[in-house]
C-alpha cells in the first residue's frame, strides 16, 4: 500500500534550533555556519542547530543556537525532555564553508567546525558523518526518521550522509 | 518585501548618507552602462538574524554574486547579487553583443559583472571616506554563483558577534527603466557602523519620516 503522507518542513534560521520527529524535516542553507544534527538512532528524532559563531564569550543572545558553546547544551536539554541522554546520541555536521577566502574572521567556518567538534568531544557524542568546508554554500535537509542529512550544492549531485 | 522596514533614530540619521552614496554609485554606473542602469535605495534596516533569509527575500534562489570586502576585509562587505539570466543580459549589453543562450557564465561575462561591482563599490566607498574621513579601499572582486543566502550569512557574521540583529542596506537596479532582480547588499561591520553613526550625528539634520527612494 502506498501512503501519501504529508511531510512538515521546518525552516531553521540562523541561530535557531529545531527538534523534529516522524513526519517532519528540518531545512536550511549554510554558508560559513555549521548545521549540527544530533539524532537518536532508534527513536527517529533529531535536533538541528544552525550555528553562526564558535563562542559566546559572555555575549547574551536570545538565540540558543547562535554559538557552539550554547547550542549543544540547549540541544541536550531538548533530548532530556524526551528522556534521551547524551551517550545515546550521534552527531552529523555540515557547513563551515569559506566563501570569501582570506584569513581571520573570514575563515569563521573552520573555527565554527572546530568549536562544535570540541563541544561534542566533551559530551562524548560521536560524529558519524560530516560534510565540511570548501568554497560553496549547502542546502541541508534533516530526515529524522532515517537519521540522515541530504546535502545539496549548486552544480553537484545531492549527497546523503 | 514581506515586512515594513524598521527605522530607529540612528537609522533615520543614516538615510541621507545612504542616499548620497547610492547617488554617486548610480552616476558611476550610468557612465559605465551608457545611461542604461540606474540605482535606487530600496531599504536600510535591521533584520532579526534568524529571519534574515526570509526577510531579505532571497531564500534558496541561485544568484550570481560579486563580493568585495572593505579595507582588509574585516570592515564589512558589499554583495552584488544578480539573477542569473538578467546578469548575463547586462554583461552582453556591456560587451556590445547579443545575450548568450548558454546558462554557464563565460569568463568575459564574469569579468564584465565583476567590473560593474568594482565601479559601484568604489563610488560607494568614496562616499564612506568622505563621511568618516578614513581612507577605505575595496578588496579585489570575487565572482560566486551560489545560494544568495549562504553568501549573505557569512557577510553577516561580523555583526552577529555583537547583536542578534543585522543592519542591511539594499539597493535596487533599473535597466532602461525596467526593474531588475539585482540587489546590492552592504553589510558594515559593527565597528564601521558605529563610526558611521558618530560621523552622521555630528552633522545631524532632523529626520522627516521615511522614504524608500534615493
Amino acid at each position: 500500500m502506498i501512503t501519501d503522507r504529508k511531510i512538515q518542513e521546518i525552516a531553521v534560521g540562523m541561530g535557531k534550533i529545531a527538534f523534529v520527529g516522524p513526519g517532519q524535516v528540518a531545512t536550511t542553507i549554510l554558508g560559513s555556519c555549521i548545521g549540527l544534527t544530533l539524532f537518536h538512532p532508534n527513536r527517529q528524532v533529531a535536533a538541528f542547530a544552525h550555528i553562526v559563531l564558535p563562542e559566546s564569550r559572555g555575549n547574551a543572545s536570545a538565540l540558543a543556537g547562535k554559538f557552539a558553546d550554547t547550542a549543544v547544551p540547549a540541544m541536550l536539554a531538548m533530548f532530556q525532555q524526551q528522556k534521551i541522554v547524551p551517550h545515546q546520541l550521534r552527531a552529523k555536521l555540515a557547513g563551515g564553508a569559506t566563501m570569501f577566502g582570506g584569513s581571520g574572521p573570514l575563515r569563521i567556518g573552520l573555527q565554527n567546525h572546530a568549536a562544535v567538534v570540541e563541544r561534542l568531544r566533551q559530551c562524548r557524542i560521536p560524529i558519524t558523518a560530516e560534510h565540511i568546508g570548501g568554497p560553496k554554500g549547502r542546502r541541508v535537509t534533516v530526515l529524522p526518521e532515517h537519521g540522515q542529512l541530504k546535502i545539496e550544492i549548486v552544480g553537484e549531485m545531492p549527497t546523503i550522509l | 518585501m514581506n515586512e515594513a522596514p524598521i527605522f530607529d533614530a540612528d537609522e533615520c540619521l543614516m538615510r541621507p548618507f545612504y542616499q548620497s552614496a547610492i547617488g554617486q554609485a548610480s552616476a558611476a554606473l550610468q557612465r559605465w552602462t551608457g545611461g542604461r542602469v540606474t540605482l535606487t535605495l530600496d531599504e536600510h534596516r535591521e533584520v532579526p538574524l534568524e529571519e534574515s533569509a526570509v526577510s531579505l527575500g532571497v531564500g534558496a534562489d541561485l544568484y550570481a554574486m560579486v563580493t568585495l570586502g572593505i579595507s582588509g576585509l574585516t570592515e564589512g562587505r558589499f554583495i552584488l547579487a544578480v539573477d542569473d539570466r538578467e546578469g548575463q543580459k547586462l554583461a552582453a549589453a556591456l560587451l556590445g553583443r547579443e545575450p548568450d543562450m548558454d546558462p554557464a557564465w563565460s569568463e568575459v561575462e564574469k569579468s564584465a559583472v565583476m567590473e560593474t561591482g568594482n565601479i559601484l563599490v568604489s563610488a560607494y566607498l568614496n562616499a564612506l571616506t568622505a563621511l568618516t574621513g578614513e581612507s577605505m579601499i575595496p578588496s579585489p572582486p570575487t565572482f560566486i554563483r551560489d545560494y544568495a543566502v549562504s553568501v549573505l550569512q557569512q557577510a553577516m557574521t561580523c555583526q552577529a558577534m555583537v547583536s542578534d540583529r543585522v543592519l542591511v542596506c539594499r539597493t535596487r537596479f533599473q535597466l532602461d527603466r525596467e526593474q531588475l532582480n539585482w540587489n546590492v547588499f552592504f553589510l558594515p561591520s559593527d565597528g564601521l557602523r558605529e563610526r558611521m553613526l558618530t560621523a552622521v550625528r555630528s552633522s545631524a539634520q532632523p529626520c522627516r519620516g521615511k522614504t524608500s527612494e534615493a
